[in-house]
């Protein structure tokens, strides 16, 4: 369902370079004060788009006040220079919304990635930089009007696969075989595109890491301070890839799921038994290690975070190593979350710190919610859809079972579980979600800032 | 006018008006208001102040037709057990209703207070704009708003002097909301955002205190670190209830003597929370302050107890102390030695599911505390386990008591000595505590601790059951006695229909009754709806599926929420809520 909802097509490297002297950049950069090489993708964007493939929004915090009218956008994704030139009312409205979400705009998309790159806004009269963040949402059509509807105009939408093509669906191999440190590094440079390894083997598709390397030299003459976009680490578009590469990818940590499925298994057995005995048998042990009933002991889920967070430093004894104390705090902060999953109205938090695989948290979420998921079910059907159950909580990470994990990070920007190294999922993650599948590409724009916040973040500044 | 009343109509309005004023609590002026028609009209237009304790027992615009000058309004939403996670989140409970007519109808409102509702942004702007003299906001477990829509309400405040959000789930949007608030916004006394997860900027907040001078309350979340709490203390030297942000940095000695001598600066301070997340190395900077504490909040600081013991023995006024069990026996003992005018105390748990080691707290702590401590009257206690013995001496010790809740962890579990039910324990406290008011009852109870309950606790207003009883006896003990009874929450009680049904009057002097994973059918909520029309009967499914219509009587019921209303059926309710 969500390749077709989102094709994913490549970059042309020799069309962006091809188009690189054409006349959309010397009429832009006429127009903009600070004048910087770009690379116009494609010279459909030199006019006002009407009917573009995808949405371009930003979360970035913005620098001056914009004073219509608004010739051009540019966007500097890796070394490429993207042209936005939407007509001038629609563009007004698209940027003030930028503007009133200084912080960030609202909703989110789930497939949202912060880029290294600054995105330029070119003005008649000045030049203004957003902050570093760019998002690409869904084809229109799945992502719905709302938010352009509600001010009164389309989304402003970006050409990026003039030739019609389909985004190719590859794995990138998420880096498995990395060191944690390149890992690091590497996955905070996010790419359109594919990875090198794979581009070697299939030419036709632009990556910006290929470009990085066809136009080093061009971009290193315009003194621009890129960013290098060489990593490997699965980009924006991953998100598709690992739909395609889900059971390749489980199969490399099959045995180690293995186990720990069983061992659920087993402790889940373990736990039913004296639980049922309850009443008769105080056998407070076993209890108190069992999933811990709803709303049992009655603590305010609000304190239980902070409650059971600190839980885990009381049997550390106070010695002077402030070093260990301080990283204490530190991993302290932030590793309960919060877990809802799609049409179960209980919440749950999971210690992110109990983990330290993916694969281990998939499991826990199926542990946390699958008896609340046959809560759900109609009684009458429950034998039946037992077997089914199991197969709910498959997929999870990987978007090829019935529900997928996501996650809002720190900005409160949502994504799919799965990006990122699992240490610095630990350290972003500040909610997860457990939804279908299916409402992955949907979006909900909802429009919250006030218009101060408009002023407030020139003030800032 | 009625002839006996006749030389009460000699008096001008204004002069019962005056004389009414004295009246503070809301029962008096409600038998008030029954006395004549004068009086009901000389009440009504004079009553400042309104008490709605469920926000679907009365309609809104009712409330503000009936009561037309009113100044300050407090609000409750949804059942206590929502706090646990037990009441579907979208249960209801919206503000948006009651703000819109109050808008309307209270211009003049002044002070709004708001537990356990559904607030969103746009209520809160309403708020904002309505209410000109608008001064004191207070949210307590609300949810449903996020701090765009605080942006919009300091935005548009003028004459602020409270805000006060606890324990919100706030979300966080909006990061600079406070820089909102007018520069010529002066007003502020009380400020607590101690729920909002995300950092606060420190410039816009500094700025903000240095321009409230009448700043008397100041709570933070944790969020903001330990040296710009101190450069934001410095600031504030009237504080008389501070809350801390986090309370741990890399050490620097520097940073600790600009610490203490900030705390050394706090000549008024009586109140001191937050100190989350303390590390030993910066608590002595508070030892200052310790003495002229009355209240200490330390239920999110993760201290552990020779720390606790040094800390506590120094307050030596305290009135009010929230601990984790960290504390354990020796630091509760301690405690009854040094706070002699402690009044209320609580104990919540570090490890609620058992993961850590056990923590030594046990029932000795509570026994020390009854016994040294002469001025406590609440007391609530998380611990692992618990004997008759220690429940009698505490009951012999504090016949003052008005709140008892006590949580042993463990459901069912029993005396651990004797391994009989905590039935006489809990009987003695009822019987002992003339004025229990409140009273939360855990570990293994049989149908006797009710009996003894619904004969002696005639003052209690809220009872908590949980894991508890034989069969339906229980539950109509306590119908039938309690007088006072206004709240009864239960959950995973074998209590079913018969004593719901022979109980079904008691229940309109209620305000609301919650059981859940009792042994409730369909058959009985029907049959009490019909009997009872000014009762709501809720149940709350959360399976969804099939319309209510469809189950058969037998079916047991999940969840259910009765109470009193004179607005009828409500019309917010969601799906997985059934009003039979």
């Amino acid at each position: 369902m969500l390749e077709e909802a989102i094709p994913v097509v490549p970059y042309d490297v020799s069309a962006v370079e091809d188009k690189s002297d054409s006349q959309p950049e010397t009429e832009v950069s006429s127009l903009c004060k600070e004048q910087r090489a770009f690379v116009p993708l494609s010279p459909a964007l030199s006019e006002p788009c009407s009917k573009f493939p995808f949405l371009v929004r930003f979360t970035a915090a913005v620098s001056a006040v914009l004073i219509p009218p608004f010739i051009a956008l540019r966007i500097r994704v890796g070394l490429v220079q993207l042209v936005l030139f939407p007509e001038l009312g629609e563009f007004w409205n698209f940027e003030r919304r930028c503007c009133r979400g200084k912080e960030r705009v609202k909703s989110f998309p789930l497939f949202r990635k912060r880029f290294l790159l600054s995105v330029s806004l070119g003005t008649g009269h000045c030049f203004i930089r957003f902050g570093h963040s760019l998002s690409i949402l869904g084809p229109l059509e799945k992502i719905g009007m709302e938010e352009g509807l509600r001010g009164g105009v389309c989304p402003q939408l970006l050409d990026l696969m003039p030739n019609k093509r389909d985004w190719i669906v590859k794995d990138d191999g998420r880096g498995g075989e990395m060191k944690a440190s390149q890992l690091e590094v590497e996955s905070l440079e996010l790419r359109l595109g594919l990875p090198a390894t794979e581009e070697e083997k299939d030419p036709s598709v632009l990556s910006l890491a290929l470009f990085y390397k066809s136009s080093k030299t061009t971009t290193n003459n315009n003194n621009n301070k890129n960013h290098h976009c060489a990593g490997s680490k699965r980009g924006f578009f991953g998100t598709f890839e690992s739909r395609a590469e889900g059971p390749q990818q489980q199969k490399t940590s099959g045995a180690n799921l293995k186990d720990e499925l069983h061992q659920s298994q087993e402790r889940k057995v373990a736990h039913e038994a004296p639980e049922n005995a309850s009443a008769a048998n105080m056998n407070s042990q076993t209890r108190a290690a069992s999933v811990p009933l709803v709303g049992w002991p009655p603590i305010r889920t609000f304190r239980k975070n902070f409650a059971t967070g600190s839980s885990k430093l009381s049997p550390e004894p106070q010695s002077g190593d402030l070093q260990s104390k301080v990283k204490l705090e530190d991993c302290k902060k932030g590793l309960f979350v919060k877990i809802n999953m799609e049409g179960i109205p209980i919440g749950r938090k999971i210690d992110l710190s109990t983990y330290n695989s993916y694969e281990k948290l998939s499991l826990a979420v199926e542990e946390h919610f699958q008896d609340l998921l046959a809560a759900q079910k109609d009684p009458s059907t429950a034998d039946t859809l037992k077997d089914g159950e199991k197969q709910v909580f498959t997929g999870l990470l990987d978007g090829t079972g019935e529900y997928s994990l996501i996650y809002e990070d720190n900005e409160g920007d949502r994504m799919l579980v799965g990006d990122v190294p699992w240490d610095m999922f630990v350290s972003m993650a500040k909610r997860l979600r457990v939804i279908k599948s299916t409402d992955l590409s949907v979006i909900r724009v909802q429009d919250q800032y006030a218009g101060k916040e408009q002023q407030q973040s020139v003030e800032l500044y | 006018m009625v002839r006996g009343f006749g030389w009460a109509a000699a008096f001008p309005d204004e002069v019962w008006e005056h004389v009414f004023s004295f009246l503070a609590a809301d029962a008096d002026r409600n038998a008030v208001a029954l006395v004549c028609r004068a009086w009901h009209r000389i009440e009504r237009r004079s009553r400042r102040r309104v008490f709605v304790g469920n926000c679907y027992a009365v309609a809104p615009a009712a409330a503000v037709r009936r009561f037309p000058e009113v100044r300050a309004a407090a609000i409750k939403g949804k059942p206590h057990f929502a706090d646990f996670n037990l009441v579907p989140t979208d249960w209801g409970g919206g503000a948006e209703a009651w703000v819109e007519a109050m808008a309307e109808g209270w211009p003049h409102l002044e002070e709004l207070r708001l537990k356990r509702m559904v607030v969103s942004d746009d209520c809160l702007e309403l708020i904002a704009r309505s209410f000109k003299n608008f001064g004191v906001l207070s949210l307590v477990s609300c949810d449903g708003f996020s701090t765009a829509g605080l942006a919009a309400f300091a935005a548009n405040c003028r004459n602020l002097r409270e805000l006060d959000l606890h324990e919100n789930e706030v979300e966080d949007n909006c990061l600079n909301w406070i820089s909102h608030f007018p520069d010529s916004f002066t007003s502020l006394v009380s400020l607590n955002i101690a729920c909002l997860e995300g950092d606060v900027n420190t410039s816009v907040l500094e700025c903000l205190i240095s321009r409230c001078p009448n700043l008397r309350t100041l709570r933070l979340n944790h969020a903001m670190p330990l040296e710009k709490l101190v450069s934001l203390l410095q600031r504030a030297p009237q504080l008389v209830d501070l809350g801390t942000s986090k309370f741990s940095a890399d050490h620097h000695p520097e940073l600790f003597f600009k610490l203490e001598s900030t705390f050394a600066g706090f000549k008024h301070l009586k109140s001191l929370s937050g100190i989350w997340e303390a590390g030993p190395a910066y608590l002595p900077a508070i030892y200052s302050v310790c003495e002229s504490l009355t209240s200490l909040n330390l239920c999110y600081a993760t201290i552990q107890s020779p720390e606790l013991l040094k800390l506590v023995s120094r307050c030596k006024n305290l009135q009010r102390l929230w601990v984790m069990d960290l504390i354990e026996d020796n630091g509760l003992i301690a405690v009854a030695a040094s706070c002699k005018l402690l009044q209320e105390l609580r104990v919540f748990p570090s490890d609620p599911y058992g993961v850590a080691p056990p923590i030594s707290l046990t029932e000795h702590g509570l026994v020390a505390i009854s016994a040294g401590c002469l001025m406590l009257h609440s007391v609530l206690y998380f611990c692992r386990q618990m004997t008759n013995a220690a429940l009698l001496t505490i009951a012999n010790n504090r016949p003052n008591l008005t709140c008892f809740r006590l949580c042993i962890i463990e459901p069912h579990t029993p005396d651990y000595i004797s391994q009989e039910p905590l039935d006489a324990g809990f009987s003695a406290i009822v019987e002992s505590c003339k004025d229990l008011r409140r009273l939360s009852l855990s570990g293994l109870l049989t149908d006797r601790v009710f009996k003894s309950i619904g004969a002696s606790a005639n003052r209690l207003e809220m009872l908590s059951v949980a894991f508890a009883g034989d069969s339906d006896a229980g539950l109509h003990y306590i119908l039938s006695g309690c007088k006072n009874l206004r709240k009864l929450e239960i959950r995973d009680c074998p209590f079913g229909d018969k004593a719901l049904l022979d109980n079904a009057s008691k229940l309109e002097t209620m305000r609301s009754l919650w059981m859940s994973s009792c042994s409730v059918t369909l058959g009985a909520c029907r049959q009490l709806a019909l009997k009872m029309p000014r009762l709501n009967v809720e149940v709350i499914d959360e399976r969804r599926g099939r319309p209510l219509e469809s189950w058969p009587d037998d079916f047991p019921v999940e969840k259910l929420y009765i109470y009193r209303t004179v607005a009828g059926p409500r019309s917010d309710t969601p799906p997985c809520v059934w009003t039979v």
